[in-house]
């Protein structure tokens, strides 16, 4: 158990370390969705639910970011084959994914940090933001989104399709997930959401995240093996 | 000597602390044939060559005993957990990561990065203590060739699988490679080298096979074996064979 968790731990450290000195994913999941938030800014639309715009735009960006860093993940283990190291060492596939989904989930809630504070101060004008219950359903649908991509990421990749794949099958997977995340983090955002929407949303993102995270670690070894 | 066994269909796969072989296996990619009906045995402490022409078979028959990739039909044995050492065409190291800390990634996955001691060896060994902390971004593809040969032994295998191990080192390079080989094959590892130039390792090896489209044409011990003749044979027979 000791040994698993330090293999998981290891493969985490090697991926946050490799995208901490490119720099690339950080950069290339952040800029394009401050530039979006700016335009809706100064587009000059009349907004009448600011929280309910705010808690859209938030996971249209989070959706966009998980694909950039479900891409990424892949993509790092590919490259020069890294993956075939890992496969013939003693760590198993549940060790490979959790280690994978940790780093989309690190990257996400890092994500979330920057851009929320910036969607605040571009559109919400009043403070009445539940800050602990915002941090909490960022955090479930971070492992929702996070438990998804990784396991399509490395399923579009071993497939050999191309990554424009990858946003194709993953935007229907989370479809569910759009409305009770936005109710949530609308009712989050001091919105006109009430607190019943807010549990039975909170709900069902803790089915959908435990539901995925059983999947991944179910089925990732099937997703790696090459046939 | 078999602990552990696993049957899927038509193939099965079993460890073994002993010897390592392949029975009858068969692997098709589509109605192309990888390997035909191959029956291969690697000894301990034996270095086993494998040639063929492009397209022979020669990676498939290493993805096959490594457990990368399944075989269709037929029998493979594998080291117990999972002591396997595999070196393939591509690096398999992290670009962003130095040589060092490569090293030391693998070693923790294989629980052998206490062994600091052997890592500095094998890097001594190989020409790289002084490039450890370079990226293997920066490295030329002979350099990171030797680092990636590091990697595959850094468990100490029981089982070491080398694809193409001399494609892209110089002379001196390849001595250090060949040295480290042996060494293995003298620490009682079974070693499989593949290849498509004969005369690089004729010298050393002790059993010789040749794969041609997937099929095992020949495969004989060195000491039955005309060295001067086979290597004649066999480039007459790549250059046919492209």
């Amino acid at each position: 158990m000791k040994a698993k968790f330090f293999r998981t731990i290891s493969i985490l450290y090697k991926d946050l370390l490799c995208e901490l000195r490119s720099g690339q994913g950080i950069a290339v999941m952040i800029l394009p969705e401050i530039l979006i938030a700016g335009l809706f800014r100064i587009s000059g639309i009349t907004i009448t639910e600011p929280e309910r715009l705010v808690s859209c735009v938030l996971l249209v960006n989070l959706l966009f970011a998980g694909i950039l860093g479900g891409e990424r993940t892949a993509l790092s283990e590919h490259e020069n084959g890294c993956i075939n190291g890992l496969l013939v060492c003693p760590a198993k596939s549940e060790e490979i994914y959790f280690a994978k989904f940790g780093f989309n989930f690190l990257l996400l809630c890092l994500f979330g940090i920057i851009i929320v504070p910036i969607l605040a101060i571009l559109f919400l004008t009043e403070s009445n933001i539940h800050l602990l219950e915002l941090l909490f359903s960022i955090l479930l649908i971070n492992i929702a989104l996070g438990s998804v991509v990784t396991i399509l990421g490395f399923l579009v990749y071993r497939s050999g399709a191309g990554n424009s794949l990858l946003s194709v099958i993953f935007i229907p997977v989370m479809l569910p997930v759009f409305i009770p995340a936005v109710n949530l983090i609308t009712y989050c955002l001091g919105g006109g959401d009430t607190i019943d929407t807010g549990n039975k949303a909170v709900q069902f993102l803790v089915c959908f995240d435990i539901i995925f995270l059983t999947l991944g670690w179910l089925l990732f070894d099937f997703v790696l093996e090459e046939n | 000597m078999n602990s552990r066994q696993t049957n899927k269909n038509n193939h099965t796969i079993s460890e073994s602390n002993g010897e390592y072989w392949a029975d009858n296996v068969s692997k098709y990619f589509g109605e192309q044939p990888g390997l035909v009906n191959v029956n291969l045995t690697l000894n301990k402490g034996q270095i086993h060559c494998v040639c063929g022409a492009n397209a022979a078979g020669k990676t498939t028959i290493v993805r096959v005993l490594a457990g990368l990739l399944k075989p269709d039909k037929g029998k493979i044995t594998q080291p117990e957990k999972k002591k396997t050492g595999l070196m393939l065409e591509y690096s398999m190291l992290y670009p962003k990561l130095s040589i060092a800390e490569n090293l030391r990634f693998y070693a923790g996955l294989y629980g052998v990065e206490k062994e600091k001691h052997y890592i500095d060896k094998l890097l001594e060994s190989l020409g790289l203590d002084d490039l450890k902390s370079e990226r293997i971004e920066v490295l030329s593809a002979g350099m990171q060739k030797r680092a990636s040969f590091a990697r595959a032994i850094i468990n100490k295998p029981e089982l070491v699988l080398l694809d193409e191990p001399f494609s892209g080192l110089d002379q001196q390079a390849a001595e250090k490679v060949k040295a480290n080989i042996k060494e293995l094959a003298g620490n009682k590892s079974a070693v499989l080298i593949t290849t498509h130039w004969i005369n690089q390792v004729i010298e050393f090896c002790d059993e010789f096979s040749v794969l041609d489209k997937g099929r095992l044409i020949m495969n004989e011990k060195a000491a039955n074996v005309d060295k001067q003749a086979f290597c004649r044979d066999y480039v007459f027979y790549a250059r046919r064979n492209g």
